[in-house]
């Protein structure tokens, strides 16, 4: 997951301006400490023995989230894969998967 | 500095709230702001890390309750005034009095705004300076308590972690925000167990990446 703890900064060149409960107090004080709860807000139930790495943009360098491929969709072009993919899943506040 | 925008790990702000189908601005003044400020750095009157500094000094409980853009207008407003574009009489009565005087020039002209927007200036340092830790070393972020504009958050100072990966070299905040000296040095991010940040009660297998400058830590023997 991805976060500005200490501002907002945020890929823009590449996803555009961030939503703004990126930017907000909530999510930028609770996701470095608790991102399990974060994610359950979401409707994302992460498994135990999955680890969890959030990544604070403090400095110069942006971050975003490759998004993990759905199983079914082995036979799906980039096209139809790329349909998939959202910009939360993107932040990591969302899973892609197939609809 | 020790200020409210240094939220990572507080509590009790209650649940992450999205808004349907939100706007990218909410209302025309928005992008108004927006667009000024950010063209202030190809204009050369600050760099982002002044920019930073400012808008860390708004006061703590105007700081929480601003909507985001409100925090934009505070420091385009102190920005404004801070590099002698605008007098606080002409920022109050909205009248350009001294005609262009002080540091006013034409900001970036309309056929320069599309390129200066997709090609941003890098702001990695294309310099060869030795770098202080190792991909794999392990780390102590320093206990600093800096008054000046740092981008060490509270809730690494004192812990212990791994270098994962340098990013080469930037220009350190804390003297950039300032007006120098140029401090060129090392980024890496850093890999933080949740464990080691928030206590035992924390999940076992999770963890926390973080972007820290050479002048940040020490080495862990």
């Amino acid at each position: 997951m991805v976060v500005c703890t200490l501002c907002s900064c945020y890929p823009w060149a590449i996803l555009g301006l961030p939503p703004n409960w990126y930017k907000s107090s909530p999510y930028r004080a609770r996701v470095v400490r608790d991102p399990r709860g974060v994610l359950k807000e979401f409707g994302v139930e992460m498994p135990e023995d999955v680890e969890v790495c959030v990544w604070d943009s403090n400095a110069e360098l942006r971050y975003l989230v490759l998004p993990m491929r759905p199983s079914g969709s082995e036979n799906m072009n980039e096209e139809e894969l790329a349909a998939l993919v959202s910009r939360d899943a993107m932040i990591g506040t969302a899973v892609v998967s197939l609809p | 500095m020790n200020g409210i925008h240094d939220m990572g790990g507080m509590d009790n702000f209650g649940a992450v709230l999205a808004e349907e189908n939100e706007p990218v601005f909410h209302a025309d003044w928005e992008r108004q702001i927006f667009s000024i400020t950010i063209a202030m750095l190809p204009a050369g009157y600050c760099n982002i890390d002044e920019i930073r500094r400012i808008t860390e000094t708004i006061p703590p409980a105007r700081y929480l309750q601003a909507k985001y853009y409100e925090k934009w207008l505070y420091t385009l407003e102190k920005l404004v005034l801070e590099k002698d574009i605008l007098t606080e009489e002409e920022l109050a009565s909205g009248k350009n009095i001294r005609q262009e005087g002080g540091n006013a020039r034409p900001a970036v002209p309309r056929e320069m705004i599309e390129y200066a927007m997709s090609n941003p200036l890098p702001v990695n340092l294309d310099v060869d300076l030795p770098a202080k830790f190792q991909v794999g070393d392990r780390v102590l972020a320093k206990n600093m308590h800096p008054l000046h504009h740092t981008r060490i958050p509270r809730y690494v100072r004192g812990k212990r972690g791994t270098i994962e990966q340098d990013h080469g070299v930037f220009l350190l905040p804390d003297t950039n925000a300032h007006g120098g000296p140029d401090s060129p040095q090392h980024v890496y991010t850093v890999r933080f167990s949740s464990r080691e940040l928030w206590g035992e009660d924390a999940p076992r297998n999770d963890s926390v990446c973080i972007d820290l400058f050479d002048d940040y830590m020490e080495a862990l023997r």
